[in-house]
């Protein structure tokens, strides 16, 4: 049968603090994870000082193609990182799909001012923010973010598999642009709820690869009782409308 | 990655099921819970996933019975009466109000619809090991029965060591160690292979690539069984994570169905009609 076509919203790949570098490169990591485009984190966002994880970044989406990297968002008046905007230049030339968080590892308080003229930036220029729900990278954080930059566009991904809907769908249905990525939800009847909720363009397919089985995401958005079309957004044409929406000044 | 040249694959991308290759649930719940927003929180809902996804056969124990216990035993029972060809219950040993008479009683008038026993120690802070257990255990290892025990890595209730004093004592009934243990897998695999009537259960393992693979190449390939603690989690995710480990079809579906067969036929539980010709 023919392979399912798929832009995956999340991989992780690179070195780990503290621990050896990965023996395959991107390119097998993203076959591994049957995507043939993928948003991928680099490890070393989380340890590397920021200006050369950029660097490392751009190295690998160079070198692999259908590889789409993020940068981490840090104050750019402390003077580690340009701009928001001057980064923001680049990313179509180096195929980046936008920033992340890493405040717990940079000692940022988790506090939207902060961040101020970067989440301003992103949400002027429809930057996706990629945020992964994990310690104190909270709901609750996202909430304040959202409450200050209500338009952002945000790839949220979650580190619990519970049914959380009582903690996810207040936020989605306050935010249009919160999307969520698919991997760890997978409680039973979720793609059908949450399409018939907020509309099948608001999730994103991942696999969380190499934590999680591919496949998995995979069958349960095929079999998912939604239209193919719904299904094609989820697969592809969701996060490439994310991606192709970024703007510049 | 996905294995696009199994049949397997095929017939469950293309048509969500596969009919040579039925899959039977050993780690299921029922109903609503206040835990979360059960969306499948009726039967009904619950066929309608198992109708989709291939799922022949659910052993189950409703979320009521394991936080209300005897009292609720009999509206699980009425679930398998209306659905006698897809469920079967696990009788919950509600551990803070153990009655093995009344409940063995429960089991033996309803035969046809109980299939085993389910305990969930680290619900009732009360050790599996404990010995007011043991009228369970002489049932169900009379009976050969499996027996369904949420296992966790560290917990003080129904931990590898806990296991490990059932286990000693009792080598009849089918041991089935829901999660396998989580977090600790080898401690799974090592209980395993000390005692043969342990099997390892899926539910929260295949959120962990490469676990599958491990059970697979301790060699305990027979003694794998499917569940997603459904109605929480989606059959589809099991089933999916399953095709895109690195195994062969025949392991898949050792692991999706036979295994479970065998441990029911065993257990001379009474199996739906159609199901007597399934190997």
């Amino acid at each position: 049968m023919e392979r399912i076509n798929v832009f995956d919203a999340r991989i992780e790949y690179g070195r780990p603090f503290l621990k050896p570098a990965p023996e395959r490169t991107l390119a097998e990591e993203m076959r591994l994870a049957d995507a043939d485009e993928a948003v991928f984190v680099s490890r070393e966002l989380f340890w590397l000082p920021p200006q050369r994880s950029i660097g490392i970044v751009n190295e690998r989406t160079a070198t692999t193609p259908g590889a789409w990297g993020v940068y981490l968002m840090l104050p750019a008046v402390a003077g580690e990182t340009p701009p928001v905007e001057t980064l923001a230049e680049g990313f179509a030339e180096h195929r980046i799909a936008g920033f992340t968080l890493g405040n717990d590892r940079y000692g940022v308080p988790y506090h939207p001012l902060m961040l101020k003229d970067e989440l301003a930036a992103c949400e002027r220029l429809h930057i996706p923010l990629f945020y992964h729900r994990a310690g104190q990278l909270s709901f609750e954080f996202l909430c304040e973010i959202m409450e200050k930059h209500p338009a952002l566009t945000v790839a949220l991904s979650i580190d619990e598999e519970w049914p959380n809907a009582r903690k996810l769908y207040p936020l989605m249905k306050a935010y249009e642009g919160i999307h969520l990525c698919l991997s760890e939800h997978v409680w039973m009847g979720a793609i059908e709820d949450l399409t018939a909720k907020f509309g099948a363009s608001r999730l994103l397919y991942s696999s969380s690869h190499p934590r999680r089985y591919a496949g998995g995401t995979v069958l349960m958005v095929q079999n998912a009782a939604i239209p193919q079309e719904d299904k094609d957004l989820i697969f592809r044409g969701n996060l490439k409308r994310l991606i192709g929406g970024i703007g510049h000044d | 990655m996905i294995d696009y040249t199994s049949p397997l694959t095929e017939a469950f991308l293309t048509k969500g099921k596969s009919a040579d290759c039925p899959v039977i649930d050993l780690h299921a719940h029922m109903f609503d819970c206040y835990e979360c927003n059960m969306l499948m929180d009726t039967p009904e809902k619950q066929m309608e996933k198992m109708d989709r996804s291939g799922v022949a056969l659910a052993l189950f124990c409703s979320h009521d019975c394991l936080y209300g216990g005897y009292p609720f035993f009999a509206a699980d029972r009425d679930v398998v009466k209306r659905y006698p060809d897809r469920l079967r219950m696990y009788m919950c040993v509600y551990s803070p109000d153990c009655d093995p008479a009344r409940d063995i009683a429960f089991a033996e008038e309803n035969r046809a619809q109980v299939a085993g026993l389910k305990f969930h120690g680290d619900t009732y802070s009360i050790p599996i090991s404990d010995p007011r257990h043991d009228a369970y255990y002489d049932y169900a290892d009379s009976r050969r029965l499996p027996v369904l025990f949420h296992t966790w890595h560290g917990s003080p209730y129904d931990g590898p060591e806990q296991a490990r004093q059932v286990l000693e004592k009792h080598h009849d009934f089918a041991f089935i160690a829901g999660h396998s243990f989580r977090d600790s897998f080898t401690d799974g695999i090592a209980l395993a292979k000390e005692y043969p009537n342990l099997y390892l259960e899926l539910t929260a393992v295949l959120s962990q690539r490469g676990m599958l693979e491990g059970f697979v190449e301790a060699g305990l390939e027979d003694r794998v069984v499917f569940g997603v603690d459904a109605p929480w989690f989606s059959y589809d995710f099991g089933v999916g994570a399953i095709l895109s480990a690195d195994l062969t079809d025949e392991v898949r579906r050792k692991i999706l169905y036979q295994n479970a067969l065998a441990l029911l036929r065993r257990a001379d539980i009474d199996l739906p009609e159609r199901m007597a010709n399934i190997r």
